[in-house]
């Protein structure tokens, strides 16, 4: 998705960009979450900055890239379960208005008039009306096909073996299937960076983080806001947890095609993709105290995805290593959320050469251009 | 409520395969335990056909058992555990499959599993496919002989296989005689394959008395026609059918309107390996045999030690394949267990196998699937019901990017619906490949994940720790 997006903007400024992928479109992190574009989950800072830029182009990208991406504004409300998430939530509501979101502390009663379902133990809440949805598949594959038709090139099933380095500078990469030219490579590997990085020697402090959702079977009439606890975010503004699972409450409707998905979890675990049977069914159990009433419904399928968790946030632009290495890695379970503005942040800075092009300018740039300017030149 | 329970084999469905694949094992001293999805033992097999199938005697090897309640009391001699509507809905760790009993879920551990799972009927859509009034003959079967419930009105069969003729004999014994059987293949293309049938007398005998009671019974049965389309408001009326070559293709100049209320169609069966893939066993494409089959060794072992598969889901066969195949399973498991089988019986067992695997083959060669009847599934057509996907709509997420049907599920939700995929999934596969011209094995398969069928959320709730 990162990668897909960047060649898209790239090439929409006439920059000639191949997407080499390992695997298909869409088949890693990006086809395997439950494409929350979300503000009221971001800590205060960089990620929340890059969430609120991000957020400004979504509407308008299935106008952008002619293909439809689902972007449904169901709101997101985020439940306290104890004291502790109380408390967490209180001192994040008044800095994310201080910021600028939309979002409210609610009380236990309105928690349950926003979502009926809701029927165990909360004390509060904070809700953002304004948090969205995607497909995260269809924006995938929309910025991928708009990229092709935009002059860039993706190579499917096509892993890269090395990175080519002449005179301290970048040359291209080989790959199975022969060599591409490049004056510029782009690291955007997910949960896999850190492998792309070291072909340059560059150590990444990238680690996957495994995420497993549940989805449920197709049902009429399901509230629409999104819902999960607190205790999610405790542990993702926190450090990374030392080993276990985090499992929290998550609602998802996804009101196109009835569908409910519980979760996900977020766990150190390696590479391995696989579901485990005490995440599932953790996932499951926090899902039916909080709304008891979706103990009766049924789950038809899961899956599991990789993060690519950075402890300090998304690691964009210039990383070390040769000139002409940058990287778009480390969005964490934020990379749906954040690839329109990623990809737009790492096409201006290719295109100025990786010089005067910081992040925090780039985004001062930004928020002052006019909306609808969505893929131009902010400068 | 949760089920625990340690054994040294568990079977995993409880047709013919897994029944003779655990009485094989009892007898060589394993403690065996038959998990089955339904209340009454047997499978699809012993559930649809046990009354009809009419072998004039039991056949010459002793445990060639052709009637289920015959094999079945003999497993119950044996000392094997019986566990029904026990659902095998996953596996997490190797030796484990995770079950579900009503809303009672638990894990059964084994140090051997043996996976006889069958098969279901393969279908291939055509236009009007959806409308009420058009079912497979595994769907009118259980209407007719569990359910007692005749389909309404004037009935027509069509599709191919000697599957039809034991639907056409369940509706002529519920006087609900069929109007007329269409089967897509021609005596004349079954000449080639006929001295193989040499030696296999009890299938021959078998397949004549099928033939003559549907005869008897004055239905006519007509050769190399397909269905190529159904019509109706709101509910079948009419279908319109058309002569096809060898390959399937219609002939133009061949349509036939047929008043019907009720068309049976099917096109064969598919083997049902979800378990086997989601235990990760190496499968490959063999269309002769259904399908994706699981790779096994000449004692039915997996690529996965100590799991073994054997019957329809070792590749479509028929019962007496899933008999003689089951028995092997269940010898070479035990002995891999480290009980002892005597070579003879090991090796009568193969033998035994590799003839039944001969015939069902043969059989499997006659009533081929004919690559043609695909061509009948319209841009229009409704491939997955479920998600309501198109074959339009698929086959454009197929020329897209490197033609993957996981990918084609990701842009189109086919395969995302209650059904798991198990209606659509051989026909996106099929589209895709056809699409891009590649084969089967370069489109691969939707991934298989739990739970292999739906669970409540409820029920996996009460498996977290508190």
């Amino acid at each position: 998705m990162v990668g897909c997006a960047i060649a898209y903007y790239l090439a929409k400024r006439g920059i000639r960009v191949t997407v080499i992928e390992r695997s298909i479109v869409g088949s890693g992190a990006s086809s395997a979450n439950s494409g929350a574009i979300a503000l009221a989950t971001k800590k205060p800072g960089i990620a929340l900055e890059l969430a609120m830029a991000s957020q400004r182009l979504y509407p308008g990208l299935t106008t952008e890239l002619g293909s439809n991406v689902d972007y449904v504004v169901e709101g997101n409300l985020i439940v306290a379960e104890t004291e502790v998430e109380a408390a967490h939530l209180e001192a994040l509501v008044a800095d994310q208005q201080a910021a600028g979101v939309p979002v409210q502390p609610v009380s236990a009663a309105r928690c349950r008039e926003l979502n009926p379902l809701i029927e165990g133990r909360v004390l509060g809440g904070i809700h953002c009306p304004t948090d969205a949805q995607v497909d995260p598949f269809k924006v995938t594959r929309a910025y991928a096909n708009a990229a092709r038709n935009a002059g860039a090139e993706i190579l499917v099933r096509t892993g890269v073996e090395t990175i080519e380095v002449v005179g301290g500078r970048v040359r291209g990469v080989r790959t199975r299937r022969g060599a591409v030219r490049a004056q510029w490579v782009i690291n955007a590997a997910g949960a896999h960076a850190p492998e792309i990085g070291r072909m340059v020697g560059v150590t990444h402090e990238v680690l996957p983080r495994r995420g497993q959702i549940i989805v449920l079977e197709a049902t009429e009439g399901m509230p629409t806001i999104r819902v999960s606890g607190a205790g999610q975010l405790l542990a993702k503004h926190g450090a990374a947890a030392a080993g276990g699972a985090n499992v929290a409450p998550s609602y998802t409707s996804k009101p196109l095609n009835g569908t409910v998905l519980l979760g996900s979890s977020n766990e150190f675990a390696g590479y391995d993709t696989r579901n485990t049977l005490p995440v599932m069914a953790e996932i499951c159990r926090r899902a039916r105290n909080l709304m008891p009433r979706l103990g009766g419904l049924h789950a038809l399928r899961c899956w599991a995805g990789l993060r690519p968790y950075s402890a300090s946030g998304p690691l964009l632009g210039g990383a070390g290593g040769p000139d002409g290495y940058a990287t778009a890695i480390g969005h964490g379970g934020d990379g749906m959320a954040l690839a329109p503005i990623t990809g737009l942040y790492l096409a201006e800075y290719v295109a100025r050469e990786g010089r005067n092009c910081s992040l925090p300018d780039f985004l001062g740039v930004l928020k002052t251009a006019s909306p609808g300017e969505s893929g131009g030149r902010p400068t | 409520m949760t089920v625990e329970l340690d054994t040294d084999i568990a079977v995993v469905g409880a047709g013919p395969a897994g029944l003779a694949a655990a009485l094989a094992a009892a007898g060589a001293g394993a403690r065996v335990t038959v998990l089955d999805e339904y209340p009454e033992p047997g499978g699809q097999f012993y559930k649809q056909l046990s009354s009809e199938f009419s072998v004039p005697e039991r056949a010459r090897l002793d445990d060639d058992y052709t009637k289920g309640d015959e094999l079945l009391a003999a497993v119950r001699d044996a000392g094997v555990t019986l566990s029904p509507e026990t659902l095998v809905w996953g596996s997490f760790e190797p030796g484990t499959l995770s079950v579900m009993q009503g809303h009672a879920a638990g894990t059964v551990r084994a140090r051997s599993i043996i996976v006889a799972s069958g098969a279901y009927e393969r279908v291939v859509a055509f236009p009007g496919w959806d409308l009420p009034g058009v079912m497979t003959p595994g769907g009118v079967q259980t209407l007719v002989k569990n359910q007692q419930v005749a389909p309404r009105g004037r009935i027509v069969l069509g599709g191919s296989g000697p599957f039809l003729l034991a639907v056409a004999k369940s509706l002529i014994a519920a006087g609900a005689k069929p109007a007329v059987i269409y089967e897509a293949t021609r005596p004349l293309e079954w000449l080639r394959h006929a001295p193989r049938l040499w030696g296999h007398w009890d299938r021959i005998s078998e397949a004549l008395h099928y033939r003559r009671l549907i005869a008897a019974a004055g239905v006519p049965v007509r050769f190399g026609r397909i269905v190529v389309r159904a019509e109706g408001d709101a509910r079948l009326e009419r279908v319109v059918l058309m002569e096809c070559d060898g390959e399937g293709r219609p002939i133009p100049g061949t349509e036939q309107i047929e008043r019907v209320d009720t068309l049976c169609i099917g096109y064969g069966f598919v083997p049902s390996v979800q378990l086997a893939r989601l235990l990760g066993c190496t499968h490959r494409y063999e269309l002769r045999r259904g399908g994706w089959v699981p790779e096994h060794n000449e004692e039915m072992e997996s690529s996965v030690p100590s799991v073994f598969v054997t019957g329809e889901v070792a590749g479509i066969g028929g019962a007496h394949v899933a008999l003689a195949e089951g028995r092997l399973a269940g010898l070479g498991a035990a002995r891999r267990l480290g009980l002892q089988v005597a070579d003879a019986a090991m090796a009568d067992a193969r033998q035994e196998r590799l003839t039944r695997r001969r015939f069902g083959d043969l059989v499997n060669d006659v009533f081929a699937l004919k690559p043609g009847v695909y061509d009948q599934i319209g841009d229009d057509t409704l491939v997955c019901r479920c998600e309501e996907v198109t074959a339009r709509q698929i086959r454009e997420a197929a020329t897209e990017w490197g033609a993957d049907v996981n990918f084609v599920k990701g842009v189109t939700r086919c395969g995302m619906g209650y059904c798991q995929g198990r209606v659509c999934g051989g026909m996106v596969e099929e589209l895709t490949a056809r699409t891009v011209g590649c084969s089967r094995e370069a489109v691969g398969a939707f991934r298989v994940r739990p739970p292999l069928k739906p669970v409540q959320v409820g029920s996996l709730a009460d498996l977290a720790r508190e």
